[in-house]
């Protein structure tokens, strides 16, 4: 598959899997169970926990045309801070590409705090982290 | 006693010999063997029927199975029960009843012939004679009347619930066969039917007599059906009195269970709405921790950017005043954009002079300028966090905190309800409300029914002022005015005196049940007394005067019903044996010592023919009842099961 700057694309071996166990194991993203909701919290525990992993096989996740400006943000504040380079925001591929590798990154680190054993105590822990940020 | 072809006993001959300190008779058999059809056997013979026949006797032919079975075509058995007795004076009496039946050729169903009953007496020369039909019924009366029977023989199993089933009413009637109060009652009815005839006949010798007199008459009748509303209230009134004493014993110490429940439906609902709102709340925590969670897991990237665009804005970047990617397009082409001629060197030295001051894109720049207010927000949204999720956390754990305090409340109720036999509780305290309610009706009811009947009372003085007057104004009617009156006060007198006679019998029993029952009473410092109101409810009353038949045990409750029947025997007059079956299967084993001493006591005055159930007959009344008892007797069944035998022990 080729890729393109219309969509956003996850690793074909096994994100898709964890993505699909985030929405039906784990009451957190009760409701956010949309595909860019879930790949933009993927994206900002990867940059977090500085875990950029290169996409093998790329697998379309959900349109560019999902994004909301405030998205984009979000998404452009990493490429800034990724590239130390304000210019990296007129390459939306390698924006969209920084974004993806750090969602590829929080997924394996959420496929780990996720599962029958951590029922409920995903909000709990992440409470936690959020106040050591705060 | 002489028991031929009835039932299980075949050929029976028991002399009731008298020991010397008691006359305490004892039977003992297993269950099945044939000890209640030995009370049958006595009721049958007195009285012709056989009230505590079981279900399985009542399937077989009276005709003992033995007989049945051993008996010719053309034989004739007869079944015989004899009663030799002590009647008045201490005479000597025999009931005899027997009946001769036809055995079908199968053997399996019984044809009947008559039935003959007879009482032998001795005359002054102590000749036997005979007395048959209502002469012989006249004596049974006389030993033991049927309508009273079951005071003399009975089924302990049934003792203890004595005052439930046998009615104030019923013992009321019965009081009345003994004291032969109906006697007076006859003379009543006689004497107004006597004084009837008299206004009768006067009214024929004065018009305005029939008048007056059928005035009287109905407002008579509207005196006694007041009179009998009031007995009905105050029956009534009693009734619910003593049974909210029994309640109130029973709900003693117990909470409003209704209440209980509502306040435990009302603390679920609570829980059930405090689980709903603690969901909401996780809910929205969850929310906030989402979005808020994005953007302070990218707090740093964030503040990055706003402090690159703050410098862009000092260094006066931003906004951008030139357009680079115009002058970098007019570089290529080096044709002014403005006024179209041709780029010297000059100018395009300038150009790029420019173009090195200007380090932002137009696309960026825009970009930037886009970002700006997003990233003041998201700023802002991680500046609030920690105030919005302390706040959030605080509100759940006062949920929290109210949810574990309903679900303490809702166990303590659980507990407290658990302890109590609810729908018991439940029942016995709706029914105080409605007795209470009823009473309260009746009570109501009762003021006006006395009122009217003080009203009708002096409607009748006033009638029979009128009545006196119009009898006296005609001489020929003045002596049989002389008669009425005389018969008006006769039956004043007698029904005066029919209460009286009632309510000394009622006390002479109230009065025996005491003694008798605080002489058999092992717990003496528990009660106070026994009470019998006017209709024959019998209340026994505790030290804190309070009614407690409902609440006392099985034994004092069997006590209660001896002692009452013991002193209905003394008042009474009749010294007819009693006979008990099964008398102490009710009764604990703790309390089966006291009860035996209690049935020799009364023995040294009383015949006590007891039937006890080899069960029943337990070491520890076997040890008390054996050396008292005048003779003891086994009950045995025969090994082919078709006929019981008794044998002195």
């Amino acid at each position: 598959m080729t890729s393109s700057v219309d969509r956003l694309y996850v690793d074909e071996s096994g994100d898709k899997k964890i993505y699909d166990r985030l929405k039906t194991e784990e009451p957190f993203f009760k409701n956010y169970t949309g595909n860019k909701e879930l790949f933009l919290f993927a994206m900002a525990v990867g940059f977090k926990n500085e875990k950029r992993l290169p996409l093998g096989k790329r697998l379309g996740y959900f349109l560019e045309k999902d994004l909301k400006y405030e998205d984009y943000v979000l998404i452009n504040a990493i490429a800034i801070n990724e590239t130390e380079s304000l210019d990296v925001l007129a390459n939306k591929v390698e924006i969209f590409k920084i974004a993806e590798e750090y969602a590829h990154g929080g997924l394996k680190f959420l496929s780990k705090e996720i599962g029958p054993g951590h029922y409920g105590s995903f909000s709990k822990n992440f409470e936690l982290q959020l106040d050591k940020i705060i | 006693m002489k028991i031929q072809n009835y039932r299980q006993y075949h050929d029976i001959d028991i002399n009731f010999s008298k020991g010397s300190q008691t006359d305490l008779q004892i039977f003992i058999g297993k269950n099945g063997v044939g000890k209640t059809n030995f009370l049958n056997a006595i009721n049958w013979c007195l009285y012709g029927d056989e009230p505590h026949l079981s279900a399985e006797s009542d399937r077989q032919p009276i005709v003992n199975k033995q007989t049945r079975l051993e008996s010719s075509n053309d034989e004739i058995p007869t079944v015989l029960v004899e009663i030799h007795a002590r009647g008045k004076k201490n005479n000597p009496i025999i009931f005899k009843r027997e009946k001769s039946y036809t055995i079908s050729s199968d053997r399996k169903s019984v044809h009947e012939h008559q039935t003959k009953f007879v009482a032998i007496v001795k005359d002054k020369k102590n000749n036997d004679v005979f007395k048959e039909g209502e002469d012989a019924i006249s004596l049974v009366k006389q030993f033991v009347p049927e309508s009273i029977r079951e005071y003399f023989f009975f089924d302990g199993e049934r003792l203890e619930n004595y005052f439930k089933t046998v009615t104030g009413v019923k013992i009321q009637q019965e009081m009345m066969d003994i004291s032969q109060i109906g006697l007076l009652q006859s003379m009543s009815e006689r004497l107004e039917k006597l004084t009837k005839e008299y206004s009768k006949e006067a009214g024929r010798l004065n018009p305005d007599f029939d008048k007056i007199r059928s005035d009287l008459d109905s407002e008579n009748t509207r005196v006694i059906q007041l009179g009998n509303e009031l007995t009905d209230l105050d029956t009534q009134i009693e009734s619910a009195k003593r049974r909210l004493g029994e309640i109130e014993v029973e709900l003693k110490g117990i909470p409003d269970v209704e209440s209980l429940e509502i306040d435990r439906d009302g603390i679920k609902n609570q829980i059930t709405k405090k689980t709903g709102l603690i969901e909401a709340k996780k809910i929205e925590k969850n929310d906030l921790l989402y979005k808020h969670g994005i953007s302070l897991l990218l707090k740093d990237p964030l503040s990055n950017t706003v402090k690159i665009i703050k410098e862009k804005h000092d260094n006066g970047d931003l906004p951008p005043t030139d357009d680079k990617d115009l002058l970098l397009s007019t570089l290529d082409n080096p044709i002014c954009k403005v006024c179209g001629s041709e780029l010297n060197d000059k100018s395009r030295e300038y150009i790029k002079n420019i173009l090195q001051t200007i380090s932002l894109s137009s696309k960026v720049a825009h970009e930037l300028q886009s970002m700006e207010p997003w990233l003041d927000r998201y700023l802002d949204q991680n500046t609030n966090y920690p105030k919005i999720i302390k706040q959030l956390n605080y509100e759940m754990k006062l949920i929290d905190d109210e949810l574990v305090s309903f679900n303490a409340k809702k166990i303590e109720l659980d507990q407290k309800l658990e302890s109590f036999n609810v729908d018991k509780v439940r029942k016995l305290q709706r029914e105080r409300v409605s007795l209470e309610n009823a009473k309260e009706t009746n009570l109501r009811r009762q003021g006006r029914a006395q009122t009217d009947l003080e009203t009708a009372k002096k409607r009748v003085e006033g009638l029979q002022i009128q009545l006196d007057k119009a009898e006296i104004e005609d001489d020929r009617s003045k002596n049989l005015a002389n008669k009425s009156k005389f018969c008006n006060e006769a039956i004043q007198i007698v029904t005066k005196t029919k209460i009286q006679l009632l309510d000394k019998i009622r006390q002479d029993i109230e009065d025996e049940t005491n003694k008798k029952f605080f002489e058999l009473i092992w717990k003496k410092k528990t009660f106070k007394c026994v009470k019998i109101d006017p209709n024959y409810n019998v209340s026994l009353i505790s030290v804190d005067d309070i009614p407690m038949l409902g609440s006392v045990g099985k034994a004092e409750n069997e006590l209660l019903a001896l002692a009452f029947m013991l002193a209905l025997h003394t008042v009474s007059g009749f010294d007819s044996p009693i006979l008990i079956d099964t008398p102490v299967a009710r009764i604990s084993d703790e309390q089966r010592e006291n009860f035996g001493k209690i049935l020799i006591e009364i023995s040294k005055e009383k015949q006590i023919i007891l039937l006890f159930t080899n069960d029943e007959y337990s070491d520890n009344i076997k040890k008390i009842i054996n050396p008292m008892a005048s003779n003891r007797y086994a009950i045995e069944m025969a090994r082919d099961e078709m006929s019981t035998d008794i044998k002195v022990v």
